[in-house]
């Protein structure tokens, strides 16, 4: 008996998963099927890409609010280079220039500035919401055909989508970076204990900033992505998407805090939401919801986790 | 946590001129805001025409008005070290149920009722999350903020509530005593209220000692959970008298009803010189801060720059005015 409590605390998480899968698939018969997973993971990938970001900036001990605005101005990058029909070569080496200089500038102000992550973030998300509506007046910038879009946003490789194929990939260098690299364990190590860092004669800051710098990157590159899936740039565009990052992380098992979270429970999390969020919708459940279930996940989780340690 | 706030930085021991720079770090932390408003004020006098307008300076008090007054609670809220990101789901809440109840022909008196009740209540829920289950005052009024905007948008249904044909209820907003707008009287008053009580009462002065140090504000006796489930319920009962205003003044609700304000807030007190990380700060700070604010958005409307502009200007001057108060600090 101990040792099943033992594992249903142990894996509490891909339980959860499969009683999910298993209630859906009683309600819908489609839902088991290969066709179906395909879907789901294509339309979790936006949001898996840039929890991504979310889940170092929160296991170095901040927090990153600014992640949608960011994506938001990434759709309106990409769909200005489809249009300049300029090569993805460019798009993408840009779009990672012009994150790698957000990234820059919120570590360095969080760190050297000593402004709290949650009001530099706080204060970009304003800035760069603000500029994109003066930008863009309000109006969404539609993609013109291009190859580009017809490989990503709807080709698949090897049966797979080629979106969900690019979120296999970034999961695995994330995966590699935090297990596998001093950077990562330095994150991990930020995260639990600032100041023994420092003492430890850790860069503590310049790791922060790199971290920020990486969170940045994943923005970009999922607003990349969704510009892809929507092919339309918008400046509105991932409105809500850091909070649903933040409820993906933290039900991932990532403590706010800091110091802890891990790559396949961030994955985890980013599924189990878009599964909520779908069955809502396939009950016909007032999309409102699902503002108070995001509201609901990040409590339940901080207090489950907490309980735990 | 860092220690670069308060004497823990050890800038004001042993030294021989540390008589005159405490002195004017003091001066410079409580009232350096003032010499950034004054020179933005006759700055967007001039520039800006219709700017030093019998009319339009009583606009401005008006404005200022509603921030300021939601502005208590964030700036309590801050001064015991957390954060309140909830407080435009809850000044929608309250806005929501005003207006149905006003529409539906409700009593008035039992409108404030419902009002103030919403604010406390939803601050009493994020006070017992945060003190008694401590889970992170971020986490927890991060959480508030999306249900409780998924609460107003199931009720409403993503309309707006308007209409409300009650010459009684607009007076909050619109109405006028004299030649001074009701909202300046009310905020005049709250403001009394609240500086006279906190400013000379033990319970100001706890929240002031949780913000420094809450283990040894524990150690030493104080009822910090109670402390801190009060200091929730204060930014929620301002977050409603804050909306009932504004519901007026508009004559109508809408889902997305006060949304963002919580940045404005926090902009506002930290304006004011309140540090971030708690333990300082005073009111009146908070009201300069949103003086300024309020001058800075009505020069920006007067000019016929685009709101958005705001918004950016908003974001730099939060970063940079803590930045700043950073320098300060830290400049031994």
């Amino acid at each position: 008996m101990k040792t099943i409590i033992k594992f249903v605390q142990k894996n509490t998480l891909l339980l959860f998963l499969f009683f999910l899968i298993l209630v859906f698939s009683v309600f819908s018969d489609n839902f088991l099927t290969f066709y179906n997973a395909v879907n789901i993971l294509k339309r979790i990938s936006v949001t898996g890409i840039i929890s991504l970001g979310t889940l170092l900036v929160i296991i170095s001990g901040g927090i990153d609010v600014s992640v949608g605005a960011l994506a938001a101005l990434s759709t309106i990058v990409t769909a200005a280079f489809v249009n300049y029909n300029a090569s993805p070569l460019l798009l993408l080496g840009f779009i990672v220039f012009v994150a790698f200089i957000f990234g820059f500038f919120q570590g360095v102000t969080i760190t050297k500035g000593r402004v709290p992550p949650i009001i530099t973030t706080l204060a970009t998300m304003t800035i760069v919401r603000g500029a994109l509506m003066l930008y863009t007046k309000g109006f969404s910038i539609n993609n013109a055909p291009s190859r580009l879009l017809k490989v990503v946003g709807r080709g698949k490789m090897v049966g797979m989508p080629v979106l969900v194929l690019i979120m296999f990939f970034l999961y695995i260098i994330s995966w590699i970076i935090l297990n596998k690299t001093k950077f990562g364990r330095y994150v991990y190590a930020i995260g639990g204990d600032e100041n023994i860092c420092r003492l430890t004669g850790i860069k503590v800051d310049l790791i922060k900033i790199w971290v920020y710098v990486f969170a940045s990157i994943m923005s970009f590159l999922g607003g990349f992505v969704l510009n892809t899936r929507l092919n339309v740039g918008q400046p509105t565009a991932a409105t809500g998407l850091e909070l649903e990052c933040i409820a993906a992380v933290v039900l991932g098992g990532a403590n706010l805090a800091g110091g802890e979270g891990t790559v396949s429970g961030t994955f985890l999390g980013v599924v189990i939401l878009g599964l909520l969020v779908n069955g809502l919708n396939m009950m016909n459940v007032v999309t409102y919801w699902q503002y108070i279930l995001q509201g609901c996940v990040i409590l339940f989780s901080t207090l489950i986790y907490s309980k735990r340690v | 946590m860092r220690e670069t706030t308060g004497k823990a930085s050890g800038g004001e021991h042993g030294r021989a001129d540390a008589g005159m720079n405490v002195k004017f770090r003091f001066i410079f932390e409580n009232y350096g805001i003032v010499i950034p408003l004054v020179i933005v004020f006759i700055g967007l006098s001039i520039i800006t025409k219709g700017f030093i307008d019998g009319k339009n300076l009583i606009n401005i008090l008006r404005q200022i008005s509603f921030l300021s007054i939601v502005s208590i609670g964030s700036t309590f809220v801050i001064i015991s070290g957390g954060i309140d990101l909830s407080v435009g789901s809850i000044m929608g809440l309250v806005a929501v149920f005003s207006t149905i109840w006003v529409k539906s022909g409700g009593n008035l008196f039992w409108m404030l009722v419902i009002a103030l009740i919403t604010g406390l209540a939803v601050g009493v829920v994020n006070g017992i999350l945060i003190a008694n289950f401590t889970i992170p005052p971020f986490i927890v009024t991060l959480a508030t903020m999306i249900a409780g905007r998924g609460v107003i948008l199931l009720i409403t249904r993503g309309y707006n509530i308007s209409g409300l044909d009650c010459d009684k209820f607009l007076f909050f907003g619109r109405g006028y005593i004299g030649s001074v707008p009701f909202p300046v009287i009310i905020m005049v008053v709250v403001y009394a209220i609240f500086m006279l009580y906190m400013g000379g009462s033990r319970f100001g002065r706890y929240i002031y000692a949780i913000g420094n140090n809450e283990s040894a504000s524990r150690v030493a006796g104080i009822a910090v959970k109670k402390v801190k489930i009060l200091v929730y319920m204060i930014a929620g009962l301002t977050g409603a008298i804050g909306s009932v205003i504004l519901v007026s003044r508009m004559n109508l609700a809408t889902p997305m009803f006060c949304s963002g304000i919580e940045f404005d807030c926090i902009t506002a007190v930290v304006l004011g010189g309140t540090a971030i990380t708690g333990g300082r700060g005073k009111l009146i700070n908070t009201l300069m801060g949103a003086t300024l604010l309020g001058i800075v958005n009505n020069g920006f409307n007067l000019m016929g720059i685009s709101s958005y502009w705001a918004s950016v200007a908003k974001g730099f001057i939060l970063i940079i005015a803590i930045i700043i108060y950073n320098l300060r600090v830290t400049k031994k």
